[in-house]
């Protein structure tokens, strides 16, 4: 019988061995107790919403829909108040982020001591964030900072219009505003009005600095070394 | 004034062949006396009138008249004082008629009065000598005059004599103007390259040094007065003399001719002459301007060899050599052709050959060809339809140039169909190799992963069940060795599946595995990689384009590593609405790419080139010894090609 204080777990792995593995080991717990299992990730979230246990032990690599998904769609749910622990192979912190900023509240990996899996199923359940070994907190958020970091400025280059990238890379390439405007079919007055624009959007000196610009952008092969 | 009526119309009629001769100034002194002559014969009949009439015409003829009595002066009519600048006639009255005649001529006036006077009053007018002589106004100024002087019948004083007078100062200076014009001509005509020839009835009576020089004579005198079919060869005397015929009885310039010409000593040339009809001293003459056009004729037909040696040389390539002009005409094909595209040549003359190429390969073409500067050339693939419709790729080399006045463009098309359908093969050669490669290690890495993987945690927890129920402290120990080793295992395998393909790839995107890897190649190379993107967090790119930037960052920090000896490195990516752009850098050793990649040194190098080439992207490595090495990759987006699911 189920005690009110018992910790309800549903376990979802696409791995018998691992379903048996985890099941032995909750059987272990008293204050756990094991409400259902399924192999199948359409199973999941039915499932979850059906039998409400206190805490769901989620593989992120279930055929089918992706881990993360089912982790966005149950901490969506306003009526579902399962907490979510992650249990995976995948042992890189851009998974742990991921999860987490998905709504899982634990994350652990397979291979790590099982303790830690018991650990995490009981910090969710009391509504706490469970991180195991090797992973720490402040690895999680350096990586925030990393991504932060690699977060380059907007470009002048995505304002341009696309006559005006298509004179950019012609200037570039050293063809007079006359020749362009008959490779485009202009007239020469719009020409010279889109090279305008661009030199002032890029804030472009001179013909030298487009040259510069295309070549480093890649926008036009370079037969000489740089 | 014994002038009588038959000795004025005499005069008159002396006069009138004066201005036939050519003295045209004379014409209204002319014309103003037959007037008045017709005026004398009305009023014959009434003396008075005729003495009236001939004070009037003494008054007004513009022939200065005057009248001499031992030398002085005695009567002067109204032209005579106005020539002389005298302000009235009696300032002239009583004055030495000499005096008014300049000093040099003074001797010759004496002499001319005196024969006058010795000889027998004059009644034949008409053989009155004019002479030019110079007189002199009362200020003393010189002027050029005609002048006659006539003696009339002695009277009480003496023998009067009547002299008359007119100022030709202005055709004095008109003739000068003439002479000097006629001496510059002369000495054009001696300058001009050109041989210049008068004849006359077909007798030379004039040439220039030009035509001495180019007949290879000495002196003109050896030219003048022969004839011009002495100069031309047997068979062309009568083409010759038909010309001269026809420019006589037409009078005009006939068309340029050529015909050969005899030199004195035997040798022959050919010339180029335009002849002109004119009237020389009253008579027909022919003026030609004679070129020697040997050499001329000689380059043309050099180069009408050489031309023909070309078009046998351009018939023999195996290639198409056309010559066209702006507007699509074909001036020049090669006749190769024959065997091409199974048109005859005949057809693709008179064909609109615009209409054989695919449209949007000409139309890049003509923009191209526009483009271009005269005596610049461009190259250009482009499709032509055969006859049955199949397309051809064909290769163009073609220069922009001028053929006479027109811009032409002279091109020679090769048919490259073989080496497109080659290198399609080869691309989709290399399509299959990539996409089958990426599937193998996908399948590899999810097998280790998915499969290896978690029979591993099955025996994990095996183990940890077995370590809770034994006692035994030697075999717990051995249970917990087992359970290391199994650890080790496991992290082994997870590994390897990374480096097969790491899994986040397909699970989480771009940017997370390019963290992952930057982190992992930091800790294992120690070189640092900077980087920055734009654009990656926010879209999700297609996997092909990610698996090929991945694949592509990884090589070239693997090459960084193995290479450059560096510790830090950059990579910037930058996804914008139509095309990805990828650059690594970093500033170490470098090498030579050309010769790496010619060497076939480096496959990994040629490796990141063709997966870009694959999704229509362009991969440039720009590197030297000593000064870093810059990898720039861009790739559309909007590639239909996906070789990864």
């Amino acid at each position: 019988m189920i005690r009110r204080q018992h910790i309800t777990v549903y376990l979802a792995d696409d791995h018998q061995i691992v379903l048996k593995g985890i099941s032995s080991l909750i059987d272990l717990e008293p204050d756990l107790h094991l409400v259902g299992c399924t192999t199948h990730s359409a199973e999941v979230a039915p499932a979850v919403i059906r039998l409400r246990p206190r805490v769901l032990v989620l593989d992120l690599g279930l055929p089918g829909i992706p881990g993360n998904e089912i982790i966005r769609t149950l901490h969506s749910m306003r009526t579902v108040h399962t907490k979510i622990v992650v249990f995976t192979m995948h042992k890189d912190i851009s998974y742990v982020v991921q999860a987490l900023d998905e709504g899982a509240l634990g994350y652990v990996i397979k291979d790590a001591d099982s303790a830690h899996l018991i650990e995490a199923i009981r910090a969710a359940a009391r509504g706490e964030k469970y991180l195991c070994p090797p992973f720490t907190w402040e690895e999680l958020e350096s990586y925030r900072e990393q991504l932060r970091r690699s977060k380059g400025g907007a470009d002048f280059y995505e304002h341009l219009t696309r006559r005006e990238r298509e004179v950019l890379l012609y200037v570039a390439q050293g063809f007079t505003n006359k020749e362009i405007a008959s490779i485009l079919s202009l007239s020469v007055r719009t020409v010279e009005k889109h090279r305008y624009n661009m030199m002032k959007k890029a804030s472009f000196k001179n013909k030298a600095e487009v040259v510069h610009f295309a070549l480093q952008r890649g926008l036009i092969p370079s037969s000489s070394e740089e | 004034m014994s002038l009588t009526l038959e000795q004025l119309q005499d005069r008159l009629a002396k006069l009138e062949t004066s201005r036939n001769a050519g003295n045209d100034p004379l014409s209204q002194e002319i014309a103003a006396l037959q007037g008045l002559v017709e005026q004398f014969n009305n009023i014959e009949s009434d003396h008075f009138k005729q003495a009236a009439f001939l004070q009037q015409l003494f008054d007004l003829i513009p022939i200065g008249i005057a009248i001499h009595i031992n030398g002085i002066i005695t009567m002067i009519n109204p032209t005579g004082v106005r020539v002389l600048r005298a302000r009235s006639e009696e300032e002239l009255l009583g004055k030495k008629a000499i005096d008014f005649v300049h000093p040099d001529f003074r001797e010759r006036a004496m002499m001319r009065i005196q024969q006058l006077l010795d000889e027998p009053a004059q009644t034949d007018f008409s053989t009155v000598p004019f002479v030019e002589e110079k007189f002199l106004t009362v200020d003393g100024e010189p002027f050029d005059v005609e002048a006659a002087g006539i003696r009339m019948a002695p009277t009480e004083e003496g023998t009067p004599i009547l002299v008359l007078w007119r100022d030709i100062t202005e055709q004095k200076r008109q003739h000068r103007a003439l002479e000097e014009s006629e001496a510059r001509f002369r000495q054009l005509v001696s300058l001009l390259p050109d041989g210049v020839v008068i004849h006359k009835d077909q007798k030379i009576i004039f040439v220039n040094e030009a035509a001495v020089k180019m007949m290879k004579v000495d002196e003109p005198e050896q030219l003048i007065g022969r004839t011009v079919g002495e100069f031309l060869l047997p068979e062309e005397r009568t083409f010759v003399e038909q010309r001269i015929q026809q420019l006589l009885t037409r009078w005009e310039a006939l068309p340029i001719s050529k015909n050969h010409l005899v030199r004195p000593n035997g040798e022959t040339f050919l010339v180029e002459v335009r002849a002109f009809p004119f009237m020389e001293r009253g008579e027909k003459a022919i003026l030609l301007v004679v070129r020697d056009i040997t050499e001329q004729e000689r380059m043309r037909e050099e180069l009408e060899k050489r031309e023909a040696r070309f078009r046998l040389l351009a018939d023999l390539l195996p290639a198409v050599v056309y010559l066209v002009d702006e507007h699509g005409e074909v001036l020049y094909l090669n006749q190769s052709l024959d065997d091409w595209w199974g048109y005859s040549l005949d057809e693709i003359k008179t064909m609109d050959y615009f209409k054989i190429i695919d449209r949007e390969d000409l139309l890049h073409a003509l923009k191209v060809f526009r483009s271009l500067k005269l005596g610049e050339s461009a190259y250009y693939e482009l499709r032509v339809l055969d006859k049955s419709g199949a397309a051809h790729w064909v290769a163009v080399r073609t220069t922009k140039t001028m053929l006479e006045d027109r811009i032409v463009g002279l091109g020679v098309a090769l048919d490259i169909t073989w080496r497109k359908e080659m290198e399609q093969a080869l691309k989709q050669l290399t399509h299959r190799l990539v996409t089958s490669l990426e599937e193998e290690r996908r399948r590899i890495a999810n097998e280790l992963h998915d499969e290896v993987g978690q029979q591993l945690v099955g025996m994990k927890f095996a183990l940890e069940r077995a370590l809770r129920q034994v006692q035994p402290t030697a075999a717990r120990d051995a249970i917990q060795d087992a359970m290391h080793q199994l650890a080790d295992l496991t992290e082994q395998v997870r590994e390897l599946s990374l480096s097969f393909r790491p899994a986040m790839l397909d699970n989480l995107g771009l940017l997370p595995t390019l963290l992952w890897h930057f982190k992992r190649y930091a800790a294992r190379t120690g070189i640092h990689v900077r980087f920055q993107q734009k654009g990656l967090d926010e879209v999700r790119l297609p996997q092909s384009h990610a698996i090929t930037i991945y694949r592509v960052v990884q090589e070239a920090l693997t090459n960084i590593a193995r290479h450059a000896d560096v510790d830090e490195a950059a990579v910037e990516i930058r996804v914008s609405s139509d095309r990805l752009f990828l650059k690594i850098v970093d500033n170490g050793r470098g090498f030579a790419p050309d010769e790496v990649l010619r060497n076939y040194q480096s496959t990994g190098l040629k490796g990141m080139m063709e997966r870009v080439e694959l999704l229509s992207g362009e991969l440039t490595i720009h590197s030297q010894p000593q000064k870093g090495t810059t990898i720039l990759a861009t790739i559309p987006l909007s590639s239909p090609s996906d070789f990864s699911q």
